[in-house]
């Protein structure tokens, strides 16, 4: 193929192939341009088709769905995210308050009091024992727990507009009050749990 | 008579909270869509597949179109990158599972072209572009059924007029074979 009479067709075409004929074009050229044209055709008729107009008048309600699909998708994923970087925030501020209980609690002892420091000695189990109770003196702690569910509230209130905050007694009321926000109001009021100090 | 709204209103609208100035752009442009992208895949499943995830980008993305270029070449950018995009995966996916080209994405039940006469003229017309190296298609497919000009396509894929022209050169002269040894 001739790039020279390629491009003096591609420069007609589309539309101007009644041009082909006419000019100075020497017979080469014409018939060279001829056939350049027949092939055009040719694949042009392959696309010319009766297709089913039903598939474009769907396409826009099946698109709407799978945009629903989608947001479903990526609003479960973000509530599973942000309830689990919550519930982790939650065990470091346990920790670090348990952490907190033992220094202070280390400072209470009576200077006089003598304390055999047998670290060597003291069973496995009673390390357990201890931390399980430090553990159960965090969680029963009312001051701990009145500050984390003072906090919760605050947050769970911040979209009301009075200041009638909602009683959780359960877990079933806390999920009951997480279903019925919506998804801006759960990153409100997960945001405001990120800024909130418990402790 | 519906009222004509150029690109821009329909966009300025759709940012203002008007779904259905974007559902006027979705019927203004799916033809367009879907036939590329057919052609670069070679078939309906595929070429569908594309046309919702051209979708949802320009539903996600118009809010950040500034109007550099027209929306009818931004449309055809990302519709051209989805499609080039998609047959590598394909690609991969063929190669990791052993799949066959033929088999893959062919449904009778589920094409927009019913009438078998068609569907061979569909066919053959597919065996050709499929030939073609897919950059050289997608110029091809540009240039000779979208009938774009040099400047568009420049404009959408970022390369030279000149090289453009070369592309195109190659892929008709290789078409041209391909057609006449489809006739032998």
């Amino acid at each position: 193929m001739n790039k020279k009479i390629f491009d003096m067709y591609d420069e007609l075409f589309p539309g101007k192939e009644n041009l082909l004929d006419k000019g100075q074009n020497t017979d080469e050229i014409r018939n060279e341009l001829k056939e350049l044209n027949k092939v055009s055709r040719e694949l042009k008729s392959l696309t010319s088709v009766t297709i089913d107009e039903n598939y474009f008048t769907t396409l826009l309600p099946r698109f709407r769905e799978l945009q629903q699909k989608k947001k479903y998708q990526f609003s479960l994923r973000k509530l599973v995210f942000s309830s689990s970087l919550a519930f982790s925030t939650v065990i470091v501020l346990l920790f670090t308050f348990q952490f907190v209980q033992t220094g202070n609690s280390k400072i209470e002892v009576s200077p006089n009091q003598v304390t055999v420091n047998s670290t060597a000695t003291v069973p496995e189990d009673s390390y357990i024992a201890s931390a399980d109770q430090f553990s159960d003196s965090i969680v029963n702690d009312r001051g701990v727990q009145r500050e984390i569910d003072k906090s919760i509230y605050q947050s769970l209130a911040v979209q009301t507009e009075d200041n009638n905050f909602v009683l959780i007694k359960s877990d079933n009321d806390y999920d009951k009050v997480l279903s019925q926000l919506d998804e801006n109001e759960l990153e409100t009021v997960y945001a405001q749990l990120q800024q909130t100090k418990i402790l | 008579m519906p009222e004509e709204f150029s690109d821009y209103d329909l966009v300025r609208r759709f940012l203002d909270g008007d779904e259905a100035s974007f559902n006027k752009l979705v019927r203004k442009y799916q033809t367009k869509i879907y036939w590329h992208a057919r052609r670069m895949t070679g078939n309906h499943l595929d070429a569908d597949e594309i046309v919702q995830e051209v979708l949802l980008v320009l539903y996600d993305k118009l809010k950040s179109f500034s109007f550099q270029s027209s929306l009818f070449t931004w449309i055809y950018r990302i519709t051209i990158t989805r499609s080039l995009n998609y047959i590598k995966k394909q690609k991969v996916r063929r190669f990791i599972s052993f799949d066959s080209q033929e088999n893959s994405g062919l449904s009778t039940d589920e094409d927009l072209v019913k009438n078998l006469e068609d569907k061979e003229k569909l066919k053959k017309l597919n065996g050709v572009l499929q030939k073609l190296p897919e950059k050289q298609r997608e110029i091809f497919v540009l240039r000779h059924f979208d009938e774009l000009s040099y400047e568009e396509i420049a404009q959408i894929t970022g390369k030279s007029v000149g090289g453009l022209k070369a592309n195109y050169f190659h892929a008709f002269e290789k078409v041209n074979k391909l057609m006449g040894s489809e006739h032998e």
